[in-house]
């Protein structure tokens, strides 16, 4: 479950380009915008990741086999939810709600194929393709949050990346113990 | 050691992959009904056979869906089995108070609920952590509300 997805590799493709320039000529004006590059790029991967994510937990939430995955999913709903109020604030403190990519409906949604493996499944078999799906989510998120532990300047969002890169690193390994109760 | 979790989610599994009356009677002269649950696609079909005492005497159950529809389903069939009609009256509104959903009493002008009737509910007390998440109580209260049609029905 390492897969990193197109997107982030853009990004962190990019963010590497910036931390190079910034290298050259650490005392020049253009590392204050370069920091401040990372962190929109940050509030605006992180909305995309968890919209997904939330989606991902309602959907258990509604479906799962177990009463504590029940209890998991909400607490992944509620940690999300939260933080996508955080990310939104955070830009409408800067005038920039417009950059917000999940206006656009289709962003930020499960893929087609997501969907429908999760479609095709009933009962049990629905935890066993779903699990690895939030694992790889949350996964997807830690990664983003650790973009802008490396590159941001805000330190307010740099806190919260920190934040979530712990959460949702325990919150993937909390899936696997939950997976591993013989049953 | 397990805890009471464990122990739930044990009995909640067991049920779902052994379901109890499983199958199908011979309808008529069983009660066939259906019930459907269209949040979560659960479906779950009672059949039943009441004797002349107005027990029930065989009690079968059809259908698919979540591990919690069917589960409680399997509860429910053996829980019901061989008690009468005012037994399993007494039993719903003790399971479906677990779940708090409180039927009030016809005709009275407050809305209070119901008094609960003291029974035990045995495996069923499993699913009481479904209560904590409204979305779900309609997957463990379908076959208890496939139930009351099937009495309806064998009453009219």
């Amino acid at each position: 479950m390492t897969r990193r997805s197109p997107r982030l590799l853009v990004i962190m493709a990019i963010l590497a380009l910036l931390s190079l320039t910034a290298c050259s000529s650490p005392t020049s004006p253009a590392a204050e915008p370069d920091g401040a590059a990372a962190d929109l790029e940050f509030v605006r991967s992180m909305l995309v990741e968890h919209s997904r994510g939330l989606e991902l937990a309602r959907i258990a939430i509604a479906r799962t086999s177990y009463l504590d995955m029940m209890e998991f999913a909400t607490t992944i709903a509620a940690t999300q939810a939260a933080e996508v109020e955080q990310l939104r604030t955070w830009l409408a403190a800067r005038g920039r709600q417009d950059a917000d990519p999940t206006l656009d409906p289709g962003v930020g949604r499960l893929s087609e194929t997501q969907r429908q493996a999760l479609d095709a499944v009933k009962g049990l078999q629905f935890d066993n393709v779903w699990m690895p799906m939030m694992v790889e989510q949350l996964r997807g998120s830690v990664e983003v949050a650790r973009a802008e532990i490396d590159h941001g300047r805000d330190p307010a969002l740099v806190a919260l990346a920190r934040t979530i890169a712990t959460t949702q690193q325990q919150q993937a390994d909390g899936i696997h113990r939950i997976e591993e109760v013989p049953s | 050691m397990p805890g009471l979790e464990d122990l739930y989610r044990e009995i909640i599994l067991d049920h779902y992959r052994n379901p109890r009356n499983r199958g199908e009677l011979e309808s008529p002269p069983a009660l066939r009904v259906e019930g459907f649950n269209p949040l979560c696609g659960d479906e779950i079909v009672v059949y039943l056979e009441l004797d002349g005492e107005g027990r029930i005497a065989e009690i079968r159950i059809g259908g698919q869906g979540c591990s919690i529809s069917q589960s409680s389903a399997s509860m429910m069939s053996a829980a019901v089995k061989g008690r009468t009609i005012a037994e399993v009256g007494d039993l719903t509104r003790a399971f479906k108070a677990m779940m708090s959903i409180h039927e009030s009493s016809l005709g009275g002008e407050a809305a209070e609920p119901a008094e609960v009737p003291d029974v035990k509910l045995g495996d069923l007390e499993a699913l009481r952590g479904v209560v904590k998440f409204p979305v779900r109580i309609k997957c463990a209260t379908l076959a208890w509300n496939t139930l009351a049609q099937a009495l309806d029905d064998a009453a009219s």
